[in-house]
């Protein structure tokens, strides 16, 4: 049962939602009359539950403008008003039942049971399917008299079903009437639920498919009578799937061990590399088992083995045998990390494979290492696990024709091979004397130079010995992103990669600004930027909203109705837990009093609109940044 | 559901074989006969008169473009309509493969639930 709660008292609706929620009502809570009548007129509920005195509209104009709609749900007025007319004049406005505050808690819910029971939707006695009953009233669950203990979530869905015993519902279809506008969640959620209740029920006794799924319509109730075998047509795609798995897994099981056999093949091959280089004959091999293992390993679904097969062919190929070029210690030691990385891949068990045509690929990462370092070797062989792509390449002129630096500066970047995701440039020499020789040190500098130049928003980390203030600003003056002290250990290197890597994108913003339209300006000026963004335009909702978000930065409005988004930074600063959290102030006024107030609060930012799109993301990417990099220190 | 169909699947590979079964089974319910090579799979395409022919692409003593030019040489196989099947490749290579006069080239991994619907779109085969 979905109820609307439309109160402006923050306390004393948060209670009633929360008792009604433990009372397995989904609810929707909203502060203001137009809201509820939006609410009201979009969602479909089956009881509202009004307050009086309401800001925009009230509840008994509110109750009016339903009833005039058409909309004949049931619905209770609250209220502090307690005289015999005000009640006359709500019931005459087309309440159903009327409540003055304070109230009984046990009472106010009696009353809801009451007039949820007059509802055309409601029927009062137990209901039941074959074996199951569900009863209203004490809220259990039972099969063959065994109760069946369920969640919330859980109980509205068999008690919807049980309602509508032969309607099939659609994941989304749940979704509206279930899930509260509030939770954000997806059919994955839906079908997860569902899972979970089918396993409840089969644990009581009852069949997998009492609830069952019925191909492009959605689930139901199965029906009681004698099942008749099911014809092909008939059979759901879960069916297929699993039937599918079933063989594929059963094939794999036979097909495994020559899959083992190719591997190994391409292990001593890999091994032989290392040590003595390879003849154009085993590469031509070479290449034919990592495309076959890249093959049939996609084909069984095992996806990480697939990736793997294909970075050693593209590796194998790149090997230039017909001109006698040797193939470097890096190149060697590329594939092979490469190659023991796939042979941990074949544990992997076969999956359904949904292969998009745009599959991102893994990152590319090159390395720059002129010494052949082994704890490079090392960063390979972990980086290539982890799911990079990394290129080790051993002197600078191999760096700057794979990043195109040779090619003249005035061609389009469209017509270059696109860069990696991510350069990695070692200045330790070796382990014993880490400090290189200055010229190659020199011509390494002038090469991050040339490579910021070229790519200047190209991630550039360098790991060097000298890592004084001196040499770090020299280095970031040159272009360096990120300057790690030598000596790192290569997980080190590899947390510090992924971090830059993961940096684009994935952070979650919540923006809270009454004003709807420059709210929405702000996130399409945001868009390019790939955040997760969560729009606020009525600042009473936050702290619920903000509790299921999560964000990873907050950007208020300084003025806003019934909360301001000072006293939102004051509420967020007075958790311990939410200190470090980033809070930005948007501003449609320069006032120096209002940015000083915003600082002393612990407002990381204050910005004035309008604003530029590049510029508002680079400062919330730096406020990013920055708390990721307090959270790790805290951690 | 898609009308009934008999599928020849060429590849080397009887693991693969199985799976393409599979996947053609269990979406459609088509038929589908199997052969290890490519002269098996002409030998096969000859009396078995398949509604198509999946054709790997990389397969020893004859691969799949030798085979391909086999069959459209052979007035027995030369109307059976061809899609390739193979692991991934480079966009040049699969316009190449167009070029011979193939129907489709289907990639590896494949959507094992829809390859027979995907089979049917590249032949326009009514649904």
């Amino acid at each position: 049962m979905r109820v609307l709660l439309v109160d402006d008292d923050n306390a004393l609706a948060t209670l009633l939602a929360s008792q009604l929620t433990n009372n397995n009502y989904i609810v929707d809570c909203v502060a203001d009359g137009e809201t509820g009548w939006a609410y009201a007129s979009t969602f479909e509920y089956d009881l509202v539950v009004l307050d009086w005195m309401l800001p925009c509209l009230d509840g008994v104009r509110l109750c009016q403008r339903l009833r005039k709609q058409g909309y004949d749900l049931p619905i209770l007025l609250l209220t502090a008003k307690n005289k015999q007319t005000d009640k006359i004049e709500g019931l005459e406005a087309g309440a159903d039942d009327y409540v003055v505050k304070p109230f009984d808690m046990d009472e106010l819910l009696a009353r809801i049971r009451v007039l949820l029971r007059r509802s055309p939707h409601e029927a009062e006695s137990v209901l039941s399917w074959g074996a199951l009953s569900l009863d209203p009233l004490s809220c259990q669950v039972r099969y063959e008299e065994q109760v069946v203990p369920l969640t919330a979530k859980e109980y509205s869905l068999l008690e919807l079903f049980l309602r509508h015993d032969h309607q099939a519902f659609s994941a989304t279809t749940l979704l509206s009437k279930l899930w509260s506008s509030d939770e954000f969640p997806s059919e994955a959620t839906v079908r997860s639920h569902l899972r979970r209740l089918r396993q409840k029920l089969h644990q009581a006794g009852a069949p997998t498919d009492f609830i069952e799924t019925i191909h492009g319509l959605g689930y139901r109730l199965k029906s009681l009578a004698v099942e008749l075998p099911k014809s092909d047509d008939t059979t759901d795609l879960d069916e297929r799937s699993a039937r599918y798995l079933d063989g594929l897994t059963q094939a794999w099981q036979a097909h495994k061990g020559e899959n083992l056999a190719r591997w190994q093949t391409l292990l001593q091959i890999a091994e032989r590399l290392k040590a003595e280089g390879l003849s154009e004959q085993q590469q031509v091999q070479a290449v034919q088992i990592a495309h076959r293992l890249a093959g049939t390993l996609g084909t069984f679904g095992l996806m990480e083995g697939y990736r793997l097969s294909l970075q050693a062919e593209q590796r194998l190929l790149q090997f230039d045998l017909q001109t006698g070029k040797p193939i470097s210690v890096a190149q060697s030691a590329q594939f092979y990390a490469i190659v023991t990385a796939l042979g941990h891949a074949l544990d992997e068990l076969p999956k359904l494979v949904c292969p998009v045509d745009d599959e991102p690929e893994a990152p590319a990462v090159l390395i720059v290492d002129v010494n052949g370092m082994s704890y490079i070797q090392q960063l390979m062989a972990i980086s290539v696990a982890q799911g990079l792509a990394p290129t080790i390449v051993a002197s600078v002129e191999a760096a700057a024709k794979a990043l195109s630096l040779e090619i003249p500066f005035q061609t389009a970047p469209e017509l270059l091979a696109p860069p990696p995701s991510l350069v990695l440039i070692n200045l330790a020499a070796g382990e014993m004397d880490a400090v290189l020789d200055v010229p190659i040190l020199q011509k390494l500098l002038h090469f991050i130079e040339r490579l910021a130049q070229r790519w200047p928003h190209l991630p550039i980390m360098v790991i060097t010995p000298q890592a004084d203030f001196g040499n770090r600003l020299d280095l970031i003056r040159r272009g360096g992103v990120l300057v790690l002290e030598y000596p790192v250990a290569p997980a080190a290197v590899l947390a510090a990669m992924s971090q830059m890597l993961d940096m684009d994108g994935l952070s979650k913003i919540m923006i809270v600004d009454d004003d709807a339209h420059c709210l929405k300006r702000i996130v399409q000026l945001l868009h390019p930027w790939n955040f997760e963004i969560t729009p606020l335009t009525n600042p009473q909702r936050f702290w619920m909203l903000f509790n299921q978000v999560r964000p990873d930065l907050v950007m208020f409005d300084v003025e806003m109705p019934h909360i301001n988004g000072f006293e939102l930074a004051r509420v967020l600063r007075s958790h311990a837990r939410w200190q470090h959290l980033p809070i930005v102030f948007l501003s449609v006024h320069d006032d120096r009093l209002n940015e000083e107030k915003a600082f002393a609060l612990g407002a990381d930012d204050y910005i004035i609109k309008p604003v530029q799109g590049r510029a508002l993301a680079t400062r919330l990417l730096n406020h990013l940044k920055r708390a990721a990099n307090d959270n790790r220190r805290l951690a | 559901m898609l009308p009934p169909r008999r599928i020849l699947i060429v590849d080397d590979e009887e693991s693969i074989q199985k799976v393409v079964r599979l996947s053609l089974k269990m979406e459609a319910s088509w038929e589908s006969m199997t052969a290890s090579s490519g002269v098996e799979g002409i030998y096969q395409a000859e009396i078995g008169q398949p509604d198509a022919i999946l054709l790997d692409v990389m397969m020893p003593d004859m691969d799949g473009v030798e085979t391909f030019s086999a069959l459209q040489s052979n007035p027995k196989t030369k109307a059976i309509p061809v899609i390739l099947l193979t692991a991934k490749t480079q966009a040049a290579e699969k316009r190449l493969f167009q070029q011979m006069g193939v129907f489709g080239v289907i990639t590896k991994p494949f959507k094992p639930l829809t390859l027979a619907s995907t089979i049917s779109q590249l032949l326009s085969w009514p649904s």
